[in-house]
């Protein structure tokens, strides 16, 4: 056991006695710069992925954009109740509308409302000319 | 010529050449130490790299509670103990497939490589690995080994004696 012991004890050897201190200390600036060089890259990857990660949350639960269209279309051509459609004319955008509505109110049985319904439109008819 | 905690203290107020010269200072005695280990210059060069990049990076936060070669002795230790067990996966999963004797082994070893001693202390556990790594590659007496790894110096004492007795069954078996 002893002998053994001693035998591992003389296993230590010498280091090297040539170590270039100058050659050392250049490779390890280096891989310091490297190492704050990537340390850079990853701190603008994360914060480009948060700011991607981010705009789409906010995202999340907004209407589509067809959607958009049709609502903003259907209010202003046939209620007119925005502000901006003041002095717009639906007829000009789309009688087409007012005819199925006529149609509909006909098949339902609502014929003194489809009968009221059309002359007021032939009375803005006679206004708008 | 500054003292150590001087030239920590330079580093810390921005002082780059203060590290070289702690570089410059430590080298010789970081590189024999991984010698020891890995019997190989190469390596060796590598491992005090990683040592001395993991200064840069800490030693801004050293907090001068203890001496400066106890704390840097920590950080070779610890950097030898993940090597060590690195090539111990590395062997089982017979990724180097050739075996590396080291550029010297003296002729005292003619028993057992130096890479076979290592790959026999990567398999001890932690604690004895510690001590043995400071006996045999720093010839680093009981006492200091206490003050280094916080045990005391008989714990320390039995490590070693239990890690010895292992390794004599290994290398002898082999």
């Amino acid at each position: 056991m002893i002998d053994f012991e001693k035998k591992l004890m003389n296993s230590y050897l010498d280091g090297p006695k040539e170590s270039n201190a100058d050659d050392f200390l250049a490779k390890l600036h280096n891989r310091v710069s490297e190492s704050k060089d990537n340390r850079q890259t990853v701190i603008t990857s994360l914060c480009m992925l948060m700011m991607v990660s981010l705009m789409t949350i906010t995202q999340f639960g907004a209407p589509g954009i067809q959607t958009d269209y049709f609502y903003d279309e259907d209010i202003e051509t046939f209620f007119e109740t925005d502000f901006w459609t003041i002095n717009s004319d639906s007829l000009e955008h789309d009688s087409s509308y007012t005819y199925d509505i006529a149609y509909f109110l006909l098949q339902e049985g609502y014929i003194w409302d489809t009968v009221e319904l059309l002359d007021e439109l032939e009375l803005e008819e006679e206004i708008a000319l | 010529m500054q003292n150590d905690h001087e030239l920590i203290k330079a580093y810390q107020n921005g002082d780059r050449s203060a590290y070289d010269q702690i570089v410059r200072r430590y080298l010789s005695s970081t590189i024999g130490f991984f010698y020891n280990i890995t019997g190989n210059k190469m390596s060796a060069e590598d491992l005090a790299q990683d040592v001395f990049f993991k200064l840069y990076r800490n030693l801004k936060d050293f907090r001068f509670g203890s001496v400066f070669s106890t704390y840097l002795y920590r950080v070779k230790l610890n950097t030898a103990n993940s090597w060590l067990k690195r090539n111990k996966w590395k062997n089982i999963l017979h990724l180097d497939q050739t075996p590396d004797k080291g550029e010297r082994d003296t002729e005292l070893e003619q028993e057992w490589t130096r890479k076979e001693l290592w790959d026999a202390v990567a398999k001890l556990p932690n604690k004895q690995r510690i001590v043995v790594i400071m006996r045999i590659a720093k010839e680093m007496p009981y006492k200091e080994i206490s003050e280094v790894t916080g045990m005391t110096e008989g714990t320390a004492k039995v490590n070693f004696h239990h890690a010895v007795s292992s390794l004599k069954e290994w290398l002898n078996n082999d």
